[in-house]
């Protein structure tokens, strides 16, 4: 018997991608925060990644 | 006895670790609610204090704080029981209907990450994400032209932060034992239930939710033992004394007027009083358990 893909399973996936999007955004956030230059995080630009060259991080290394 | 000792050795052994810990750091440390009794003394010792009989029941029941501390730790109890228990069973019966298993285990793995992180850098995240000036959660607010909402200094916020950061960081981890139990539901009933025409909703109603029922039950039975045990850490990080009005609970309040301000005799004796409401909250829990189902602890 094939099973044909309900609409259940594609409202199911979406809800356990918001999960993931909400476990882990705040993982990735605080790891970009941690990783970028301090100006851009008092300014609230970032986002995703890391904001600012290494050239401009002085703490790093 | 004797025989039966030697017979053991070994098991006993290995129980030894354990009664051990209970001794020393549960046992022995409740001699000290005597000092609740006492007029504690710092530099008479426990023995040399005078007796002062209920003389710190009555202060804490006639201090017009004592009720709303009361009802604060109950309130952010329940709350926490009422929606933070049914989360991880919910998302353990979404991830059981995924097919796709890489999936499924990517979600779980994703899902079990905020319960590694400690207490104290969940309240630091906390309070950089909802900080109305930098906070991605205002930002998101800000952008369908909302005011940003100061959530960290208002009292009304306090619970909704408390028990949806709690559902962040444990649901994952606590959808683990709710699969485990699901990987012992017999595929068999699932098959005959499809034949008898069951759809997926019944087939989760009828079959999946009895399967799990019993560990359900234990794990309600000892959530509902902890509805006042409200993590000291995680208020007392969170709260301050613009919340004071919803977040100070008994553990914090034990805490700054027993350890901060010395009162040592009064703060035991407040602190007695949640561990024998606790103790009922435990019994009664575990009763109702055995008269509504067959499952309890004891």
């Amino acid at each position: 018997m094939k099973r044909k893909v309900h609409l259940f399973d594609v409202v199911n996936a979406l809800l356990l991608s918001g999960v993931v999007v909400a476990t882990l955004y705040p993982f990735v956030y605080m790891a970009a925060v941690s990783l970028s230059a301090s100006d851009y995080v008092i300014r609230n630009e970032v986002t995703i990644g890391p904001k600012g060259s290494i050239s401009t991080c002085t703490t790093w290394f | 006895m004797i025989k039966q000792v030697m017979r053991d050795k070994y098991f006993l052994l290995l129980l030894a670790p354990v009664l051990i810990y209970y001794v020393i750091f549960k046992y022995v440390p409740m001699f000290g609610i005597v000092i609740s009794f006492k007029n504690y003394n710092l530099f008479k010792g426990i023995w040399d204090s005078e007796w002062v009989g209920l003389k710190y029941y009555i202060q804490f029941f006639t201090n017009p704080d004592a009720f709303e501390l009361i009802r604060n730790t109950f309130l952010l109890g329940a709350y926490k029981l009422l929606f933070g228990f049914p989360a991880p069973i919910i998302l353990a019966l979404l991830l059981n209907e995924v097919r796709w298993s890489i999936y499924k285990r990517f979600v779980q793995t994703v899902s079990y990450l905020p319960h590694f992180i400690s207490v104290v850098v969940v309240a630091g995240m906390l309070t950089l994400f909802l900080s109305p000036t930098i906070g991605f959660i205002n930002d998101v607010i800000k952008a369908f032209g909302f005011q940003p909402i100061n959530f960290l200094m208002e009292a009304g916020w306090f619970r909704t932060i408390y028990v949806a950061s709690g559902i962040w960081q444990e649901a994952g981890w606590g959808s683990i034992i709710y699969l485990a139990a699901l990987t012992t539901v017999d595929p068999q009933l699932y098959e005959a239930a499809e034949i008898d025409g069951a759809g997926r909703w019944k087939r989760m109603l009828h079959v999946t939710l009895p399967g799990i029922a019993p560990a359900m039950v234990i794990l309600l039975v000892l959530n509902a033992g902890q509805i006042l045990e409200i993590g000291f850490e995680k208020v007392f990080l969170l709260y301050n004394p613009a919340t004071y009005e919803t977040a100070d609970v008994i553990s914090t309040y034990v805490y700054r007027t027993g350890i901060v301000k010395g009162n040592f005799s009064y703060g035991t004796a407040v602190d007695l009083f949640m561990g024998v409401i606790s103790f009922i909250f435990v019994f009664s829990a575990n009763y109702a358990s055995r008269r509504l189902g067959e499952t309890s602890l004891w």
